[in-house]
């Protein structure tokens, strides 16, 4: 048996089109044998990531939204998704039509994050910059608004379903957690602007990014704090998260710990291991661009090196790393897994 | 009586008499030899059509309709549709083939309107301004309002005159007089109905300086006199012709009549510019009005040259011109001749007026020779003015503005000295805010300075009831949480970007609990939170039983 890496760090290919930032990465369900990505050029694309750095990557590409798509959510038959952006809209897509089911009106700014929930995934949940949480009902004609949250008080950055709880993450440095099935809600003050939310399998911990370079996995039952991670003093360039919304995850069968970085990089830790990042890995080949001298290129550069989202594949070694570049890395064990 | 003749003495008649035919009607014109040139068609080809071939009578208010086939309906067939026939393809028939050469027009609007309609299109190519158009001075209702002037009101004081600021404040609206309140019934209303109310009186109107250019009298109303022909007359009747000239109107004379009406003020005829009798808009329906019977009574006078009993009171001696030198007091137009309608008779020139000393001058050519217009010189010691343009009379040497002295100075400052002067002191001007920000004292350093005793004794804050003050310090706090500073600026576009860095207060106890990293109790609070039946329904969760309260939120 060849020996494996505990992670998978070789770079398998890229995808490239999109000309902006990509926001949103997330797999398709089941299998996962397709990749949606979400950018700021308004588009989203269906990717095979399989045959990445090849012409045939791209599937289809569904442009509807009028602003940046800041997230993306795939229902579990895998027929229809979710997309919600700058343009306070939230989307449901045909998956193999492309064409839009819905449209649910009702955010006063943009929408930043998504989920589906519910029975058979007849709840859709958004969090807006407006500081509310909506619940959309997928089933009615026409995209009717069930439910509005409003207890955050700044945006919301990140929303997920976890079993009959609806979690929902705010720059205002609370994560709350709504129980439908006991009729309550939960706060949990993190003390940051809270900007990822990951939910481990069996929904016993919640894997929480702030904007204090921190992420920080929770108990959901008692709030307790079971591991932190991040970058130790003497290296803060290794791992950096103050300004921008950089998405997390748990990987490898929840043994590791991903994150974005404002810095270009994609920092893994050992999950029970958090004082240092195992790995940094490099999103984009050949570091920054050249000529970024001028302030403008600089700024430019800045955000383009933002590692914003990154999604591990539910069913194989795979990862990809989304960044500001515009290119979607796929990341796996070279020769197979 | 007939008788019959043999054969053969009929036969042998020859010639034979021509026939005796009784004629009727006109022989066609041309002879039998003429060629049927259609100028005669029969009944049912005869359209009527004007002169751009389009057909007439047709329409009630033009003849009557001339509809169908012979009077009767549709064509030969009966009412039948014309069978349609597309133009699609024949649709523009106007500009060129594709040879190059223009065919017909085809239709154009002109087919299809006569002259009303033609004229009225003329009407409009031509260019007007519109009602109300502004020009110099305003509109011509207001440049009417203010006498025809336009130039008055034209350049005005900036801003507001103090006068008008007082007279503001006292209640004055602009448009209205000043002065006591009238009462008088409201206007404006067709139905005035008979209340009185006080209303503000009217503003006084700006003496119009337009130029007076007739020889009418101060305040001839050419509206109200209806011209130069006398207005009726009080009195009535013919006579008393004395009254009439005491009040120095003109008298009659044999040419130019005076028409009077006998039915006095009550019957109030309106100023007419010209014409004389009733007509159809001075019809007021009465029938008691006869217009034969009335008629306008004609007056003559009888004697050329009026009676000499009021020529002696008033009027100057005929014959002569009023020279300069034996004038006095009132200047009236002068002789009445022979000829009443020459005003003046033979004019003497006094040789004094010739500055030159010389004899008389038949064409004058100084200024001092002008005179005036009824052809006498002017007053002793006067000169007629060569040009009535007062701009000349500015610019000529007597009457020049004075010389200003050097070195004089203005005690009145204008806007531009006055901002030179503010620019100036701008720098050393210091706002209340500024000097306020400038001052470093807090207020017991500005106490001691005056000389103030400190306060002793409770604050405010003590004179308050301890519930009054618990509330007052709950809001401030309650207040103080809900807002927080924002540290650095918002990203406006959708880039998933700067959040804003919140800060807490740090008295938020959880908040200093996550910050030391002491996760669990002291930074988890639960609330009570009712979810929707449909959400409910939707996560296949039956409602949960809780007691919907006001939430805080957190």
């Amino acid at each position: 048996m060849a020996t494996q890496e505990d992670f998978p760090r070789d770079r398998l290919g890229v995808l490239t089109g999109h000309n902006g930032s990509v926001h949103a990465v997330t797999y398709s369900a089941g299998l996962a044998q397709y990749l949606l990505t979400g950018s700021s050029d308004r588009t989203i694309r269906l990717f095979n990531p399989a045959r990445a750095s090849t012409s045939s990557a791209l599937i289809q590409t569904y442009s509807a939204h009028g602003y940046d798509v800041l997230d993306l959510s795939v229902s579990a038959d895998n027929a229809r998704f979710a997309s919600v952006g700058g343009d306070r809209a939230v989307l449901l897509w045909d998956v193999a039509s492309g064409a839009t089911l819905r449209r649910f009106r009702g955010h006063a700014a943009r929408v930043n994050a998504c989920a589906f929930g519910g029975e058979g995934d007849g709840v859709l949940v958004s969090g807006s910059y407006d500081g509310t949480v909506r619940l959309w009902d997928v089933r009615a004609q026409g995209g009717r608004e069930m439910m509005c949250l409003g207890e955050a008080r700044d945006s919301v950055s990140a929303v997920r379903v976890v079993g009959a709880d609806i979690v929902a993450a705010s720059v205002d440095g609370r994560v709350r957690t709504y129980d439908v099935r006991m009729g309550e809600l939960t706060v949990d003050v993190i003390g940051h602007p809270v900007t990822s939310l990951t939910p481990t399998k069996r929904a016993e911990s919640l894997l929480v990014s702030s904007l204090d370079s921190t992420l920080r996995l929770l108990d959901r039952a008692s709030g307790k704090l079971l591991q932190a991670y991040t970058t130790s003093s003497d290296s803060p360039h290794l791992f950096q998260n103050t300004s921008y919304r950089v998405r997390s995850a748990l990987g490898c069968d929840e043994n590791v710990v991903l994150s974005g970085s404002e810095n270009g990089v994609v920092a893994v830790w050992d999950v029970m291991d958090g004082s240092r990042p195992k790995y940094v890995l490099r999103h984009a080949e050949g570091g920054l661009e050249r000529g970024a001298a001028a302030d403008e290129a600089g700024r430019k550069s800045a955000k383009r090196s933002v590692v914003s989202a990154v999604a591990f594949c539910p069913a194989r070694r795979e990862w990809v790393s989304a960044g500001g570049d515009g290119n979607v890395v796929v990341w796996g064990d070279a020769g197979g897994a | 009586m007939s008788y019959k003749r043999n054969r053969s003495a009929f036969e042998s008649d020859i010639p034979p008499p021509p026939p005796s035919y009784a004629i009727f009607g006109t022989p066609l014109s041309g002879g039998e030899n003429a060629r049927d040139d259609g100028t005669f068609v029969p009944v049912w080809k005869q359209t009527v059509t004007d002169e751009r071939g389009r057909k007439r009578l047709h329409g009630a208010f033009t003849g009557g309709f001339s509809a169908g086939y012979f009077n009767t309906v549709g064509s030969k067939e009966g009412w039948t549709p014309s069978t349609f026939v597309s133009s699609r393809t024949n649709r523009w028939k106007g500009g060129a083939d594709k040879d190059g050469e223009h065919k017909s027009k085809g239709q154009r609007v002109e087919d299809f309107m006569d002259e009303e309609d033609l004229a009225e299109r003329e009407e409009e190519r031509r260019v007007r301004t519109n009602e109300g158009f502004g020009g110099l001075g305003g509109t011509a209702e207001e440049v009417g309002a203010r006498g025809g002037d336009r130039l008055m009101d034209l350049i005005r004081p900036g801003g507001e005159t103090m006068g008008v600021k007082l007279l503001q404040r006292m209640g004055w609206r602009v448009g209205q007089g000043v002065g006591r309140r009238v009462r008088r019934k409201a206007r404006g209303d067709e139905e005035a109905g008979t209340e009185t109310h006080w209303f503000a009186p009217e503003d006084s109107k700006m003496v119009s300086f337009a130029k007076k250019n007739d020889t009418m009298g101060l305040g001839y109303d050419a509206d109200k006199e209806g011209g130069p022909l006398k207005k009726p007359d009080r009195n009535g009747g013919n006579g008393s012709d004395a009254e009439e000239n005491e009040d120095g109107e003109e008298e009659p004379s044999a040419f130019r009549p005076v028409f009077k009406s006998s039915k006095g003020t009550a019957n109030k005829t309106p100023a007419r510019k010209s014409g004389f009798g009733v007509g159809i808009l001075n019809d007021t329906g009465s029938d008691d009005e006869d217009p034969y019977e009335i008629g306008p009574k004609i007056s003559y006078n009888r004697t050329i040259g009026g009676s000499d009993k009021k020529k002696n009171k008033t009027k100057p001696n005929a014959k002569t011109c009023i020279s300069p030198s034996t004038t006095s007091g009132l200047r009236k137009p002068s002789s009445i001749g022979a000829n009443p309608l020459l005003r003046s008779g033979s004019v003497f020139v006094s040789s004094r007026k010739t500055p030159s000393g010389t004899a008389f001058t038949p064409a004058p050519s100084n200024a001092g020779f002008h005179k005036c217009h009824d052809g006498c010189l002017p007053l002793d010691g006067f000169v007629l003015s060569v040009s009535i343009n007062p701009s000349d009379a500015l610019n000529s040497k007597t009457y020049a503005p004075p010389r200003i002295p050097e070195g004089w100075k203005s005690a009145k400052s204008t806007s531009a000295s006055l901002a030179a002067a503010a620019a100036q002191q701008q720098q050393q001007y210091l706002s209340a805010a500024d000097a306020a920000r400038a001052s470093e004292l807090n207020p017991s350093a500005r106490g001691a300075m005056i000389g103030e005793a400190p306060l002793k004794g409770p604050s405010v804050f003590e004179l308050l009831s301890p519930e009054a003050r618990a509330r007052l310090d709950a809001a401030t706090a309650g207040l103080a949480s809900r807002f927080t500073k924002a540290k650095a600026p918002v990203g406006p576009d959708g880039q998933a970007g700067t959040e804003p860095v919140v800060q807490d207060k740090p008295a938020d106890p959880a908040v200093e609990a996550a910050k030391m990293g002491m996760f669990g109790e002291l930074t988890r609070s639960k609330v009570a939170w009712k979810p929707a039946r449909l959400v409910c329904k939707r996560f296949g969760v039956s409602v949960p039983d809780v007691a919907e309260e006001g939430e805080q939120a957190f």
